[in-house]
Order: structure tokens, then sequence, then C-alpha cells
């Protein structure tokens, strides 16, 4: 028999083979994350709730599956967690605001878990994130800071930072989060995972807890690229042919992406670029723009969609959260309508440098993780809120709902750095296998151990 | 950087949910709910942050 400790540290896909085959079994793995919850969690809190009744269940019916000869699936057996927004049956859907503890219970699974279970998958824990997805720093006034597994004096980044840090500290082999500026590709970088976020659309969004429904996208936290893009394709019901060795032209972002990036992380990226290999540097010239305009729309939806809860008990959210709402809500809707005219006119700009490019480079965030007593970043020459400024270079990108896989680079005195591998729309399954060449050419990843 | 014309054209479409906070519907707001001063600043900080954005994105501000 395998050992389900060793195991777990392994990628999705050999922890599947392994349960396909009857070498271990799915309730052994359900075991073990919770143990490495009880060991581990104390020192990151990535997780709100453990499912161990449910997760048990549904180990054993994978396990009934193998023992009766039949195949459960590509994920059989995975133990996986998501952030806290997706709808899980007879749960209430918290999406991190502490006063909907009590809220009406999901009477069905979000569909991504849905899918996720047809393929075997186990789901073991809800995880943590900014109240209403609404920041980049996962500090929740009810289940508190997500700390760092890399060092938990520093940040895990966030929205979506209770699932990039309980992958990164090896709780769960994988988990889902959402991005609606940067919420996967961001803690992903800070923690040193990959992180998938997909073309606006293309991942089922049935069950999630809206935040601003013209940017909000789902997508997984892995350990390495190709459990990315087995998790991608089962959740967009496509394929998980990951094609060959392809040849890409590829760009690196300069002007907006270049500004503002610390020099460990301009060295890193500058050795990659090098390694790649022919990657010149292009502009996208309104990226601050776009940048601005995506703050606006957020604002915008999401200060339209929680007006309600706020007219009713604004006292009741976290004040981060709740002043940006009440502005957002309060702004005039002209600003808005900009924002969305010139959405089209930036989707041209970029799509005119995917007609030279495959795939561009940028950094995901100007370094390694903040501080958690001294959460600011450099922007400017002057200091900014980590919370809202960590999307620098994340925003331009999703504002145009591109693919975007967030990579692990490099590191400095043991943080990691990241960076973003963007694809033009649509090209998330040839985006992903780009990024799996380079980490199969040991280019870029965690060091996960390889099928 | 070049000028762009961001004018919403009628074939533009959005998408807005229709339901609008207007600032002296949020000052009764917060009276009423007894909200603490930091909270006004909270909004008026981000509020001054939106109108920085609204002049870098029609090109009248700087990032």
């Amino acid at each position: 028999m395998t050992d389900p400790c060793l195991l777990l540290d392994q990628s999705v896909e050999v922890i599947a083979t392994e349960v396909r085959s009857g070498r271990v079994s799915a309730r052994a793995l359900v075991l073990e994350v919770l143990a490495r919850a009880e060991s581990r969690d104390h020192s990151v809190n990535a997780i709100t709730r453990l499912l161990k009744e449910r997760a048990l269940h549904e180990a054993a019916a994978v396990d009934a599956t193998v023992a009766a000869g039949s195949d459960p699936g590509p994920l059989a057996g995975v133990p996986y967690g998501v952030k806290d927004l997706f709808d899980v049956a007879g749960l209430s859907t918290t999406a991190g605001a502490g006063f909907r503890h009590d809220a009406e219970p999901a009477t069905r699974d979000s569909a991504a878990i849905g899918r996720l279970r047809g393929a075997g998958a186990v789901l073991v824990a809800t995880l943590n994130m900014d109240e209403f997805a609404y920041g980049f720093a996962t500090i929740n006034a009810t289940w508190g800071k997500t700390r760092n597994p890399c060092d938990p004096d520093r940040l895990a980044g966030g929205s979506s930072g209770g699932s990039a840090a309980a992958v990164a500290a090896a709780i769960l082999p994988f988990a889902l989060g959402s991005d609606t500026n940067g919420s996967i590709r961001i803690p992903a970088s800070l923690c040193g995972v990959w992180g998938l976020k997909p073309t606006h659309g293309t991942l089922p969004m049935e069950g999630v807890f809206p935040f601003v429904d013209s940017l909000d996208d789902i997508g997984p936290f892995t350990r390495s690229a190709r459990d990315l893009a087995l998790i991608r394709a089962i959740l967009s019901g496509e394929s998980s042919d990951r094609g060959g060795s392809p040849k890409f032209r590829v760009a690196r972002l300069g002007g907006w992406f270049a500004r503002d990036v610390t020099p460990p992380l301009l060295e890193a990226i500058e050795v990659f670029a090098a390694a790649v290999g022919n990657v010149e540097e292009v502009l996208l010239t309104n990226a601050a723009r776009a940048r601005s305009a995506a703050f606006l729309m957020t604002a915008a939806e999401g200060g339209a969609r929680h007006l309600p809860e706020l007219r009713r008990r604004a006292l009741a959210f976290d004040s981060a959260t709740r002043d940006r709402l009440i502005a957002g809500a309060a702004f005039p809707v002209a600003a808005y309508h900009d924002a969305v005219a010139f959405r089209e006119r930036f989707r041209a700009e970029v799509q005119r440098l995917f007609d030279s490019f495959d795939v561009l480079i940028a950094p995901t965030v100007p370094g390694i993780a903040p501080l958690i007593d001294e959460p600011v970043i450099e922007v400017g020459g002057k200091e900014v809120a980590a919370r809202s400024g960590l999307g620098l270079y994340t925003q331009p990108i999703s504002f145009v709902g591109l693919p975007v896989v967030a990579a692990p680079v490099a590191k400095h005195r043991g943080m990691p750095l990241g960076v973003q591998l963007i694809g033009a729309s649509g090209n998330d399954a040839s985006l992903l296998a780009f990024a799996v060449d380079l980490e199969r050419r040991g280019l870029l990843g965690v060091g996960v151990p390889q099928p | 950087m070049s000028e762009l014309d961001i004018s919403l054209s009628a074939e533009e479409s959005y998408s807005l949910p229709p339901s609008r906070l207007d600032i002296a519907e949020f000052v009764e707001l917060a009276l009423a709910m007894g909200m603490p001063p930091e909270c006004a600043a909270g909004v008026a900080d981000t509020w001054w942050g939106l109108v920085e954005h609204w002049a870098l994105l029609r090109g009248t501000g700087s990032a």
C-alpha cells in the first residue's frame, strides 16, 4: 500500500492514479488531510470549516467505486478545498462576511464542485478570504488573517488567500478560488503556487457568490502546471490534451509593467525571459487607464450589489469593505459608463499585441509578500495599502477578461516571486500547454515531484 | 499618452444594476445607524480615490 502522508505531497495526477489503482484509499487521504489541518493550519489560518463528515462520505463512494472495479474519474479521491464563496449543499455561503454565518444554507453544490465530484475529487474544507472578495490581503474581520506558509509574518495575499495558503502549506493538493481583479493570481504569486484565471466566463459561475459580474471568474490553485491544466479541463468540460512541445511567440510587457517592480523580481524576469529566448519588450500604453477603469467598474458593480444589505445593516460589514462599497454605490454612474466604453477600446489595443504574439509575460505583484504588520507596497515612490494596491499588474489584464497563468518564477530570501503568463482570449488550453512545457524544462514551478 | 475618445456611443451597452445611493441618502443612513466618524472618513477617502481614477481614465489625471 502507498503511504497517504507521502502521497499527499505528490501531484494531483499521481494521487488520483494511486487511488484508482487501489493502492491507497480515498478515506486514508481524507484522514491525512484532517491530520495536516490539525497540525499545520494553526500557523497559517487558511481553513474556515473542515467538512469531515461530508468528506468521509464522498471518499467512501470513491473507494466503493474502485472496489467494484469501476473508475471514479481523473481526480479519484483527491482532497481539495474551496474559497468560502462556493455554495456547498447544507452550508451557509459566507463569502467571508461574519454576518452571513447563519445565512440560509445552500440547497445544492455550486456547479464547479459538482464537476469536481463527478471526476472523483473529495471536498474537505472551505477556505478563508477577504470579505466579499474585496481585497488583496485576506485580512478578515471574523475569521482572521491568513498567513503566508513561507513566512507567517507576511501576507498570503487575497482575496483567495486561504486557497493559496492551504496548497502552499501542502494541507491540500489543490483548491478553488475566484479572481475579479487579481484574487487568484496575487495569492498564488505571494505563496509560491500555481494559479489560473481563465478567460472570462469560461468556467462555471453557478453557485458562486458574486462580486463584479463583469470581471468575476473562478479557477484552481495547484503545485504544478500539469495539475492546473488537468483541473481546468475538468471544470470546463474539455479534454485535458496538453499537446506536445508547442512553439510560442512570446513578448514581455514593459512600461507600466516594469515600473515599481523590485530589483530581485526584475532580475528573475530577465533571467526567465532569456531562458525562454527571443522575448522582445512590448507596451500596453493604456494599462494605467485600464487599471483605473477596473477600480471604477468594481466599485460601481460591487456597491450596487451590496447596497440593499448596506441599507439594512451597514455596521455589520467589515469597515474596510463597507466604506469602499458605500463609496462605490454613491459614485456618479457616468464613471461606470466611461469604464465600460473604455474597455472596448482597450480590448482592441490588447488584441493588436496578440496579432503578433501568443503569450505576454508580466510580473504578478511588485515583489515578495508584504509584512502583515506593515501591509504596504511602494507605488510611484509612495506607500499604498497592500489590500488595494497589490493589483497593479493584474487589474489591467483581467479588465479585458484574458486568461492568465500565475506561475512561481524564483525565490528571494526564501520568499516566492511570481509572473503572469497572459494568453489571448479563449486560448486557455494552449497557454497551459506553454506553462507545462516551461515547467518541464525547469524554468517555472515549485519543484513538486512530477509523474 | 494618446487621448482616447471614451464617450459612450449609442451601440455600447452596459448593465449596472439600477440600485444607487446618493450622498444625501448616505448621510441620512449614516446618522440613522450611528456610524462612527471614521466610517465617513473611510468613505470619503475611497470616494476621492475613485475621483482620481476617473480623472486618469479620462486622461486628465496621472498614474
